[in-house]
């Protein structure tokens, strides 16, 4: 096992970066007054926070200006290195292990990272000012420096930390800004395809219905000199020809009756009195209604030919 | 203090969330306004079908004859009708007052009527009606006298 200092550059997964003493849990008395920054929230196994001093860090930031810095523990978890079971972990700096290291003190559930209660540092086996700890009975952690990987988030001061935040939120405002900009640029080319594709339906139109004028107007011009079909009511005047022969003195209803009777309104007619035969028996195409006075009113019914006839001729 | 993140979105504040949605919106409340004035014509979808019925309205018209003029066939419909012993009479002012129905279209037209016998008037005016084109219009038939009003047309 490679040599493990703390405070010094090593190289740690291809990269050379400082580790430095962290803490887990309750804070120590005498360091109270300093400040601590965070360098891993609380984990999702109950691990509890773990915090690097800023004056550590500070003094790092100067010996190794640009170097990145990481917990002592901080790696240890991240590699899994830390084995629960005893009331010490304990993670020697130097041979034997017992004389010099670090120590992460259990309470309560001494299987999980949830009973992390404090860390600290032992010298020759005991623990300035808490005697009690047996560091002998410790679990030893022991990593190869070769093996090692390094967490994804170096420690940070809180100034750092700050500052990283605003140029994190500077660079998603940024990414906010472009991603607008390219929605309006979207919805701008999206316009101008549509309004393209409109002007050419537009001109499309209006090409069209130029042309239909013209040809209305050409159909204008050739409707008042030709018929497309020669007027032709012979059906029509072939059934009232045979109802005037049945009845030849049937009448047309008297003109206030506000129908026109005729080839272009209806063709009605009454039979004289006490009619004997109803015409609507004797010729198809008539309809008969008898009257008080005994005489039949009749209808007669445009065939469907005479009807497209007269609309053709008269629509016109 | 949180843990920074790397994602493109992640983090992303409300301001951040409340710009896109409302550039979103904007933008398609834009185009949707510009899109309802970019309403095409109702009756786009049927220009086609309109061209084509007016060219076979023409192609229709182009295959009939040129009509014989007007006072021709007045006189011809005058003369078979004379045949008969029947009158031809010009309009007595009924047709344009709007007593009667009177003929409506394009042709050039005089109007008339024509009084006699209901069976005789019938059957002549169906064999005129074989040879020049004339439009019936209304007719009466008042104590045995029929009057049918009619239309000549012609260019």
């Amino acid at each position: 096992m490679a040599k493990f200092s703390l405070g010094k550059p090593m190289l740690i997964g291809g990269e050379e970066v400082v580790v430095v003493r962290d803490v887990l849990g309750a804070m120590q008395t005498d360091k109270a007054s300093e400040t601590y920054s965070m360098v891993e929230p609380k984990g999702a196994d109950g691990r509890p926070a773990i915090y690097v001093s800023e004056n550590d860090l500070a003094r790092l930031r100067e010996d190794y200006p640009g170097m990145k810095v990481y917990g002592l523990w901080q790696l240890m978890f991240h590699n899994n290195a830390v084995r629960f079971g005893a009331p010490v972990v304990a993670f020697p700096l130097s041979d034997p292990p017992e004389s010099q290291g670090l120590y992460l003190l259990m309470e309560g559930d001494i299987d999980s990272a949830e009973g992390i209660s404090s860390s600290g540092e032992y010298v020759n086996g005991y623990v300035i000012g808490n005697y009690d700890i047996e560091v002998g009975k410790a679990s030893f952690i022991k990593v190869d420096l070769d093996e090692l990987r390094l967490p994804p988030q170096p420690a940070y001061t809180r100034l750092e930390l700050s500052q990283k935040l605003k140029a994190e939120n500077k660079r998603r405002w940024l990414v906010v800004g472009s991603m607008c900009a390219l929605i309006a640029v979207g919805a701008t080319a999206t316009n101008y395809g549509l309004q393209t594709i409109y002007k050419s339906r537009m001109a499309d139109y209006t090409t069209k219905r130029g042309l239909i004028d013209e040809l209305d107007g050409r159909v204008r011009a050739l409707a008042a000199e030709r018929l497309i079909s020669r007027p032709d009511d012979s059906v029509m005047l072939e059934k009232l020809f045979r109802l005037f022969e049945l009845y030849p003195t049937a009448m047309t209803p008297s003109l206030s009756d506000e129908i026109k009777i005729g080839f272009v309104g209806e063709h009605v007619l009454i039979t004289p009195n006490k009619a004997p035969v109803d015409p609507a028996k004797v010729i198809q195409g008539v309809t008969s209604v008898l009257q008080p006075d005994l005489s039949y009113r009749l209808t007669v019914e445009a065939s469907s030919d005479d009807a497209e006839a007269l609309i053709g001729s008269v629509v016109q | 203090m949180k843990k920074p993140s790397f994602g493109l979105l992640n983090g992303m504040s409300s301001g951040m969330l409340f710009a896109l949605l409302g550039t979103l919106a904007l933008c398609a409340f834009g185009t949707l306004k510009l899109e309802a004035a970019r309403a095409l014509p109702n009756d786009f979808n049927r220009l086609d079908h309109d061209i084509q019925e007016s060219q076979s309205l023409i192609s229709d018209y182009v295959a009939a004859p040129v009509l014989p003029p007007l006072k021709d066939s007045w006189r011809e419909v005058s003369a078979g009708l004379e045949l008969f012993g029947l009158e031809l009479t010009p309009d007595d002012g009924s047709m344009v007052n709007g007593a009667v129905s009177g003929y409506e279209g394009p042709l050039k037209h005089w109007g008339g009527f024509v009084t006699g016998e209901p069976k005789t008037v019938l059957a002549v005016i169906k064999k005129i009606q074989q040879t020049d084109p004339v439009y019936l219009l209304d007719y009466s038939m008042v104590d045995g006298e029929f009057k049918l009003y009619l239309a000549v047309v012609g260019i």
